[in-house]
């Protein structure tokens, strides 16, 4: 092999491994089918309301006069209000829900209990679906041995906050979700940056 | 070197790899709660109503139905002429707009597809909306897959990344991911088989289930006048007039690339 062969063959190399990094970095959720994918900045960026309340109640209602549709008003209470606020109950309207025997549903608007805790992050004003991100602003507080932690919309840990993305474990993975307070802390930290010139 | 080369392909095979994933819409609107009776079509077709649709997503949409037919060998997606937007009329009617039928902004949504169904899992309609105001309307393949995606909550699946799979490479994920899929998959189609059984007589629940009462569905297409909705979309379309043109243009390119032979996505399973 020549010198010149040798060179180019680990220039081949080279590219080729930059190719397949960058198809790794590329392959991560980017845009939406039904939603636009929001990393954890963007969460916090775009949301008009960030707390973290119980469901206090859950009630459907024809969304209007002619009752084309049905949506489903959620009341959380119990709040600790980051952004928005500070009232002591917020009311956030969600499409779907079940009346005079008709169910009704939009595919990814997420559903609520009565007696959870979570943590939201959601557009002022009407839409099929407030929270930021359609079903992504919203994080589930349970029980950890040590006090509540966090789980994300899909029941995974969140095990922690880089720069701007959300690292998940598995599927209630308690142990290494991170606790509320510290995940608080970090919304609370990149609001900060967020506004920072 | 070869190491690091080998570990980055193992990584993104991985990454694209299609996991099970497929969920179902399901009575109790909990896809992952999966002892629930899952949303069906009594005789598993539905008519597809895309006339209130502009080109080129008209033919973007028709072609979505195509694409579902040709992988599906239980369920159809039949053709319905003119029908109005918002009634529960039990067509699968696509539309473009600002809002959704008396629902409120998309927020961050890109297309929706609204379900009514009986407590008993039949669906009594579901139609689609698609955002008026995104780039998928620039972009003829995001909108043949968004549509294809909207279709397959219409037969009765929920997201395929629902319940912590992570739904990678399939079309029911909820975000769009490189690279754009071009027919249903195979986790897609395991998903309509499970509500449709080939060789299940057009539908396996038709005998088990009481007939769909007269009553119901008589209140169902009286509800919602849709004039008005007809109108605002009908202005609407032609707000997005100007922009016909230049999506034309990119239609018919992207209509000259498009892999027909990848409609059967059975190739996939």
């Amino acid at each position: 092999m020549t010198g010149a062969t040798a060179h180019a063959l680990r220039l081949v190399r080279r590219v080729a491994l930059l190719a397949a990094l960058g198809a790794v970095a590329v392959a991560p959720r980017a845009d939406a089918t039904v939603v636009v994918a929001k990393d954890f900045g963007a969460l916090c960026a775009e949301a008009d309301l960030i707390f973290v309340g119980t469901v206090a109640s859950t009630q459907s209602r024809w969304s209007d006069p002619q009752r084309q549709a049905i949506e489903t008003v959620v009341t959380f209470a119990d709040l600790t209000w980051l952004r928005g606020g500070p009232q002591a109950t917020v009311e956030l309207r969600f499409g779907g829900g079940e009346l005079e025997g008709l169910r009704e549903s939009v595919a990814g608007v997420p559903q609520f209990t009565v007696g959870e805790r979570r943590v939201i992050f959601a557009h002022a004003g009407h839409y099929v679906s407030p929270l930021v991100g359609f079903s992504q602003g919203q994080f589930r507080v349970v029980d950890g041995a040590d006090g509540p932690v966090v789980l994300d919309a899909d029941g995974k840990a969140v095990t922690g906050v880089g720069s701007a993305a959300l690292q998940r474990g598995a599927v209630e993975d308690r142990p290494a979700a991170l606790p509320l307070d510290a995940f608080l802390a970090r919304v609370r930290a990149q609001m900060t940056a967020g506004t920072t010139p | 070197m070869r190491r690091v080369l080998l570990g980055s392909l193992v990584a993104l095979v991985a990454t694209a790899a299609v996991s099970h994933a497929f969920e179902l819409l399901r009575v109790n609107n909990n896809p992952c709660a999966r002892g629930d009776q899952h949303l069906f079509w009594r005789g598993a077709t539905v008519p597809v109503a895309i006339g209130l649709l502009p080109e080129p997503e008209r033919g973007l949409a028709d072609e979505a139905r195509r694409r579902w037919n040709n992988s599906l060998r239980s369920f159809h997606f039949g053709t319905a002429g003119n029908s109005a937007p918002c009634a529960r009329d039990g067509i699968a009617t696509m539309v473009l707009a600002d809002t959704p039928c008396g629902l409120a902004d998309f927020g961050d949504a890109l297309a929706i597809t609204r379900s009514v169904w009986q407590a008993d899992g039949t669906l009594v309609d579901a139609d689609v909306t698609f955002n008026d105001n995104t780039f998928i309307l620039d972009d003829p393949s995001a909108f043949l897959e968004v549509a294809m995606h909207e279709l397959g909550h219409v037969l009765g699946l929920d997201h395929s990344d629902a319940c912590g799979a992570n739904g990678a490479g399939t079309l029911m994920e909820s975000h769009l991911t490189p690279p754009r899929l071009e027919a249903p998959q195979g986790d897609d189609i395991a998903g309509a088989e499970a509500i449709y059984p080939v060789g299940g007589g057009g539908g396996r629940h038709q005998d088990r289930l009481a007939p769909v009462a007269v009553a119901d569905l008589e209140m169902a297409r009286t509800i919602g006048p849709d004039d008005l909705d007809l109108r605002r979309i009908r202005r609407r379309q032609g707000f997005v007039e100007g922009r016909r043109a230049r999506r034309l243009h990119a239609f018919a390119l992207a209509s000259s690339s498009l892999p027909r032979r990848s409609c059967s996505g059975r190739r996939f399973m």
